[in-house]
């Protein structure tokens, strides 16, 4: 029964994927990847693996739809797209690919554990019960702060783009009707909890901050969305600091670690160290991701000149 | 078998029925309002039918709690995207209609 569930929702990616290449409309691309994305969270459940599947599910699907239906609404393309043909080198490279993918699938000894086991026995140190949570933030924090680095860098980037220095004055249209303004007030409350929740779940279940800050940043882009202030209110000292706190928390640790140990980003006292990271990160990661949407071309910069 | 997962079989089969007919109502209902119906018909009963049937079935009292937040969340949100998709319909075929008189 599970083999033909996983057969199923194999076969349903390659089919979305070949669909997202063949098909000409912009806003049937778009919505095939949203779909893609939701079965490769399906898949990444199916593989045991629920932290991504929660961050693809909010991400891939999620924000990333909105941003691509952000952009679609910016670029006015004609009704009539040209007909893409798929370059016959790029089939040669994709099929040359899976062919090399496959062999070295094949070849994975059937008992093959990676680190797993080092990790499971590295996690007293860690003072944390979950696995992947101690990797992301204790053993591996290198990874999770370059990650923070190029969000960061993204945000950057696209600020530099739309000539922004702050993100006021992108407040959308309030709507008259009255029922956007009813989801918000019941549902905003439930997404602040779901994101709290998901944080303090990262010490000892899937969670963290990563699927906390994507949570948080939905409900920024929900008020965004409504014509509330979401993150506009925030001075914009204020919005610059929470935007790369994160990168700054493991900042700051490496750097207090050089004082008292022969190397970077070990700490002593691990448990405090990471829950304050997890918080910054998770606050930053939301930041970052509603200022990307709030920056992208599909909402009017503002008319003032950026000083 | 006890007539608990019996039940919960019973209603589970009900919501995946609700489901299959929303889809297909979804495909072949010929203008937006009415797919919107069918939509929606699935979201609601399709999974409160599931959600009851799992409830049946679990073990603890938080997780009978989480399966009714779901549901609850879920009747929210597609009942207030019916009525976005709805409204922004209405939208576009006043506008159409109001063109039309200006032509004539």
């Amino acid at each position: 029964m599970n083999l033909i569930f996983d057969l199923f929702i194999a076969i349903c990616l390659i089919a979305v994927s070949v669909r997202i290449i063949l098909v000409r409309e912009h806003f049937q691309t778009i919505v095939l990847f949203i779909t893609f994305g939701l079965f490769l969270a399906l898949a990444w459940t199916r593989l045991q693996s629920p932290d991504i599947a929660i961050a693809e599910a909010a991400v891939g699907a999620g924000l990333t739809g909105v941003l691509l239906m952000d952009s679609l609404g910016a670029i006015k393309t004609s009704r009539k797209p040209a007909r893409n043909r798929i370059p016959l080198k790029l089939v040669f490279l994709t099929i040359a690919l899976i062919i090399a993918l496959s062999y070295s699938a094949v070849h994975i000894p059937y008992d093959f554990s990676g680190l797993s086991q080092a990790a499971h026995d590295a996690m007293p140190a860690s003072g944390l019960e979950y696995p992947v949570t101690a990797v992301l933030l204790d053993f591996r924090g290198y990874d999770t702060w370059l990650e923070l680095g190029v969000l960061l860098a993204a945000v950057t980037g696209v600020l530099a783009l739309r000539r922004r220095t702050n993100l006021t004055g992108s407040l959308l249209p309030a709507p008259a009707e009255p029922v956007g303004r009813w989801i918000i007030k019941i549902l905003l409350p439930f997404m602040v909890l779901i994101g709290g929740y998901l944080l303090w779940l990262g010490a000892y279940a899937p969670g963290g901050a990563f699927q906390a800050g994507v949570v948080l940043a939905g409900a920024g882009v929900m008020l965004w969305q409504a014509g509330h202030p979401s993150i506009a209110v925030l001075p914009g000292i204020w919005w610059r600091i929470l935007l790369c706190s994160g990168f700054s928390a493991f900042l700051i640790l490496a750097v207090l670690s050089l004082f008292y140990a022969d190397q970077m980003l070990t700490h002593p006292q691990s448990k405090a160290w990471i829950l304050g990271i997890e918080y910054a990160a998770t606050i930053s990661i939301a930041i970052c991701l509603v200022s990307l949407i709030q920056a992208s071309p599909g909402s009017k910069p503002d008319s003032t000149i950026p000083n | 078998m006890n007539i608990f997962e019996i039940l919960s079989i019973i209603f589970c089969l009900c919501g995946g029925i609700f489901f299959l007919g929303g889809t297909v109502g979804l495909i072949r209902f010929p203008d937006t309002y009415s797919r919107l119906h069918a939509l929606t018909k699935a979201d609601n009963l399709g999974l409160g039918f599931t959600v009851l049937g799992l409830t049946l079935v679990s073990s603890s009292v938080p997780e009978i709690l989480k399966l009714v937040l779901i549901w609850t969340l879920a009747l929210i949100s597609s009942s207030s995207a019916c009525y976005f998709i709805g409204n922004h319909m209405f939208q576009i075929k006043k506008t159409v209609s109001r063109q039309n008189e200006s032509n004539f």
